[in-house]
């Protein structure tokens, strides 16, 4: 009996683990991909801007063009296939800042053992461009 | 009543073969593949960084995989096998708007007896970054 109630310990221990360990992976994946997509996000240049105001201290960014910036780069950086369900939760300009939230859920081995529904990881970045 | 005496040795030597030793390479397994996990996916963010803010390609290249010695120097895991992969999708890289992608991977040397049988893990980890696309060229 002790062993039998061991193993399952054990077995537990091991699941929650390896639950947990897939959220952790999935954190830092979208991490990376929220890093670079703020990035190319903050390359969108409001260029009406400049020609109407002058270049200033600080670039104005346009949103829309964020959001294509965005799209481009989880295309090019195939985000699809290094994590599933990948989604793009916002993009937020504020003058020369974007701020890109991305989210996915994680591919939990146990899940289906979890009394919990699926967990939704999400992640933020933000990036400023200025003139240097 | 049944008797609850029996031999704590043998009890001990049990449990410390059946449940401790493969405990203890399991969990160094795991910190080995976490540890890579961790340093491949840091020199690939940092070496992708490294490349588009360099002045040209070749000296991009040459930033790229210091940047990766360096980042693996750090976590200790120099002794391990790293491949560094660059790719573009312009001609030349650091053209404006451009994306340059840096896969890292990684050959881990599991610490396990030699009777279990295949011994090593590949783990990859890739990023992408944009070139400024205001660069002076």
């Amino acid at each position: 009996m002790f062993g039998i109630g061991l193993s399952l310990a054990g077995l537990m221990i091991a699941t929650v683990s390896i639950y947990v360990a897939s959220i952790w992976v999935t954190k830092n994946t979208l991490d990376g991909i929220a890093d670079g997509a703020a990035l190319a996000a903050a390359q969108a240049v409001d260029v009406d801007v400049i020609y109407r105001e002058g270049a200033g201290n600080n670039l104005r960014l346009n949103e829309s063009l964020a959001r294509v910036r965005v799209k481009e780069y989880l295309k090019v950086a195939d985000a699809g296939s290094q994590i599933q369900n990948l989604s793009v939760r916002s993009v937020s300009v504020s003058g020369s800042a974007v701020t890109v939230t991305v989210q996915a859920q994680p591919h939990t081995a146990f899940g289906y053992l979890m009394p919990i529904s699926a967990p939704v990881v999400v992640s933020a970045a933000k990036a400023i461009n200025k003139v240097r | 009543m049944t008797s609850d005496t029996g031999n704590v040795i043998v009890e001990f030597i049990g449990i410390t073969v059946a449940l401790l030793i493969p405990l203890s390479f399991i969990s160094n397994s795991c910190i080995q593949v976490a540890n890579a996990y961790r340093s491949t996916e840091a020199s690939a963010r940092t070496a992708a960084r490294a490349f588009v803010v360099s002045s040209s390609d070749s000296k991009g290249y040459y930033a790229a995989k210091s940047v990766v010695g360096v980042v693996s120097d750090d976590f200790e895991s120099q002794n391990s096998e790293i491949t560094t992969t660059i790719s573009c999708t312009k001609d030349p890289c650091l053209l404006p708007g451009g994306f340059v992608t840096v896969k890292v991977s990684k050959v881990v040397n599991l610490n396990l007896p030699s009777a279990l049988g295949a011994r090593s893990v590949v783990v990859t980890a890739q990023h992408t970054s944009v070139v400024d696309e205001m660069r002076v060229p």
